[in-house]
């Protein structure tokens, strides 16, 4: 319950600054993320410029009991997920911060930046080498796949 | 329609003629900003007295009370002395025939619109003063109402014995209401000066040792005058009305937000109990430098982080188990750089955190507190976090499914040897514990094994996992010349181990997965052999 209110208070104060000080491309789908707040989704613009020009995505993210201290659980849903070297087809994403190297001093927004960062530095749309075997056998949560990071440039 | 009229809503003017520190200016006392007003008045620290501070209202006003807070943090001014000037008004009606509720509504709607129009309306006096020319041409308008010394840590509330309703429940004073106690009453002088009031001159003429001139809080409580047109009445109406429906609002958000308050509590109790950290406080009237910037809550026990964020001891508590849950070392959470010993209980912020708990009208029993001076504070915080340092120095332990293991860093990396093992010891040790205290042990007798120094004892990292037996360790002299291995281990804590046994970094890894063998000893490996192992670098084996 403890914990609970923190992530509330936390999660507050998050949707307010992300109302405040928007990102361009950034935006909190309201219908979703404010009836619930364990849910939220956001859109995502794909920054122009970039391969993912004009594409718009969905993220979703999910909070545990205990986040901030634990990471939140995010993924790409919707008809539009991008194609990326890093995310799977079932909008899993491939990325540190989501797991290993969350820190609590990360925010929604700031995961949002990261995401959008990754898709703009991709060169070339393709889908990740073990895909299909990943889609087929991974588990709903992303967070419970151990994932093995290799690409630094992102 | 009794009001006070040291706000900027009613377009009253304010100036001094000194300069005043960055950030407490002398429209704070008249400003709609609930922070900036909270801050008063501080000239800079040079500045000796006497100072003018010239108010001058947009219409003339009968004045009721003058209510001043006469310190701001330290700073406290004990002379002070109020003259008024009751200046001809200029009838507004003639310049502007044609004002009516409307444009009153529409000028109030924007503030840039409302000063812009309000310099035809207002402030139409037979002549325009400021702070200079009223200390010498202008000085004969001013009549001397008020010449008092205020004693020490009390805020003055000075009545206008000549005003009829004088004593006017409506009217709840934000700097005396507080605490009557606390407050030193006396009469102005000359009551009837203060009608038709237009200008007041307030003058600071001495400060207590040391101090620096100041106001905390300044309230001109008044009502309009009675000669005042049609049009400044219903502007004063209207004014007045916002400022109680505001003042209204402020109320009831405090009540909405004590009323979950007091639910929450009844919710779980028992947890509050012990995590007072948790408490849902009215944290949207605390400044944001009091707040934990990870969980936005007002911070009991402040702890200065090397990164220069402050963040609150429990946060920090929270965040370092959960890094230990990836078997990390403790990591400051905006960088990710080791926490090391630099951890200080940021004590100057804690005092200033419990000033503005104590003054400020927050439920404080509601917060975690911690008692005792702030060297006592310094002493315990610290003494934690050695103690969790420790632990994490002592006790390995593997987490859930991973394996934490001790690799010393500082040595070159090594090689496994298993049949020709200087180091290694005889029996299987039960626990890593057990592992190093033999370790150790070994160090100090150099007559059972001569070539083995503690201090280069290295931890092979070869965790023998005997599905049956208990764990086998075996520690390895580093000293091989043979020994090469991944010159990165240094720099990051991310490893690999191989099935050969050599522990490489993630980069050596994607280099070594595409050629399929191991780039030390060319054995081939499979890419789901390999393992990735947790490190502490700060692990020290220290001799005796």
């Amino acid at each position: 319950m403890a914990a609970n209110e923190t992530r509330t208070r936390r999660l507050h104060r998050e949707l307010q600054q992300l109302k405040t000080n928007a990102l361009p491309g950034i935006n909190v789908n309201e219908d979703i993320s404010t009836s619930s707040l364990e849910t939220w989704v956001i859109n995502v613009d794909g920054a122009s410029g970039t391969l993912y020009e004009e594409e718009q995505f969905q993220l979703q993210f999910k909070f545990p009991a205990k986040y901030p201290f634990d990471s939140p659980q995010v993924m790409f849903v919707g008809s539009n997920i991008p194609i990326h070297p890093h995310i799977y087809s079932n909008g899993h994403i491939c990325l540190s911060i989501l797991t290993d190297d969350w820190s609590p001093a990360l925010s929604v927004q700031s995961v949002c930046l990261s995401v959008v960062s990754m898709l703009s530095s991709c060169k070339e749309k393709k889908l990740p080498p073990d895909n299909e075997f990943y889609v087929k056998t991974c588990s709903k949560n992303p967070k419970k796949t151990r994932w093995w990071y290799h690409d630094d440039t992102v | 329609m009794i009001t006070d009229f040291c706000n900027a809503l009613w377009d009253t003017r304010i100036e001094s003629d000194t300069i005043s520190s960055d950030g407490y200016e002398v429209c704070n006392l008249i400003s709609r900003d609930g922070a900036k007003k909270q801050r008063g008045f501080l000239a800079e620290r040079f500045v000796k007295p006497v100072i003018s501070i010239l108010i001058s209202f947009p219409f003339p006003i009968d004045v009721c009370a003058i209510n001043v807070n006469p310190q701001v943090g330290g700073q406290k001014i004990c002379g002070l002395e109020i003259l008024s000037a009751s200046l001809k008004y200029c009838n507004v009606q003639n310049k502007k025939q044609n004002i009516n509720g409307d444009t009153i509504k529409s000028t109030l709607n924007s503030e840039a619109v409302t000063a812009k129009s309000n310099d035809h309306v207002f402030h139409s006096y037979q002549h325009v003063l400021n702070v200079n020319n009223i200390k010498q041409e202008f000085n004969s308008f001013f009549n001397q109402i008020l010449r008092t010394q205020l004693a020490e840590g009390k805020v003055g509330h000075f009545l206008n014995p000549c005003f009829r309703d004088a004593v006017n429940a409506d009217f709840n004073s934000r700097i005396t209401g507080s605490s009557p106690s606390n407050s030193q009453i006396c009469n102005l002088q000359q009551g009837n000066q203060l009608h038709n009031t237009s200008h007041l001159w307030i003058r600071i003429t001495q400060v207590h040792k040391g101090s620096v001139p100041c106001l905390g809080a300044l309230e001109v409580v008044g009502k309009p005058a009675k000669n005042n047109n049609e049009f400044v009445m219903n502007y004063a109406r209207f004014i007045t009305l916002r400022l109680k429906q505001e003042r209204e609002n402020c109320k009831g958000l405090v009540n909405a937000s004590t009323e979950t308050n007091l639910s929450a509590n009844n919710a779980c109790k028992s947890e509050r109990a012990t995590d007072p950290c948790h408490e849902p406080s009215l944290v949207d009237n605390v400044p944001s430098e009091f707040v934990d910037p990870i969980t936005f809550n007002i911070m009991p026990l402040p702890i200065l982080l090397p990164s220069g964020n402050t963040i609150d001891n429990s946060t920090l508590e929270k965040h370092i188990a959960m890094e230990r849950n990836f078997g990390r070392q403790p990591c400051d959470p905006f960088t990710g750089i080791p926490l090391g010993s630099n951890v200080v209980p940021n004590a100057a912020l804690k005092y200033r955190i419990d000033n503005f708990l104590l003054s400020a009208d927050i439920k404080v029993d509601e917060l975690g507190r911690t008692v005792g001076s702030s060297s006592d504070c310094k002493s315990t915080a610290r003494l934690k976090f050695d103690a969790i340092l420790k632990q994490d120095k002592n006790k390995i332990q593997p987490v859930g499914k991973r394996k934490a293991c001790p690799i010393n860093l500082k040595q070159p990396p090594l090689k496994k040897q298993n049949a020709e093992n200087d180091g290694h010891i005889s029996g299987k040790p039960n626990s890593l514990d057990e592992a190093l205290e033999n370790v150790l042990s070994v160090g100090q007798k150099p007559t059972n094994t001569p070539s083995v120094k503690a201090s280069s004892l290295v931890p092979s990292s070869s965790l023998h996992h005997n599905e049956s037996g208990p764990r086998n360790i075996q520690f390895t002299n580093s000293g091989n010349p043979d020994n090469e291995g991944c010159v990165h281990q240094e720099q990051t804590d991310t490893l690999f181990r191989l099935p050969c046994q050599h522990v490489i970094c993630r980069q050596c890894l994607t280099c070594a997965v595409q050629m399929k063998q191991c780039l030390q000893c060319q054995v081939n490996f499979e890419k789901k052999d390999v393992v990735r192992v947790h490190c502490r670098r700060t692990l020290q084996i220290e001799t005796v």
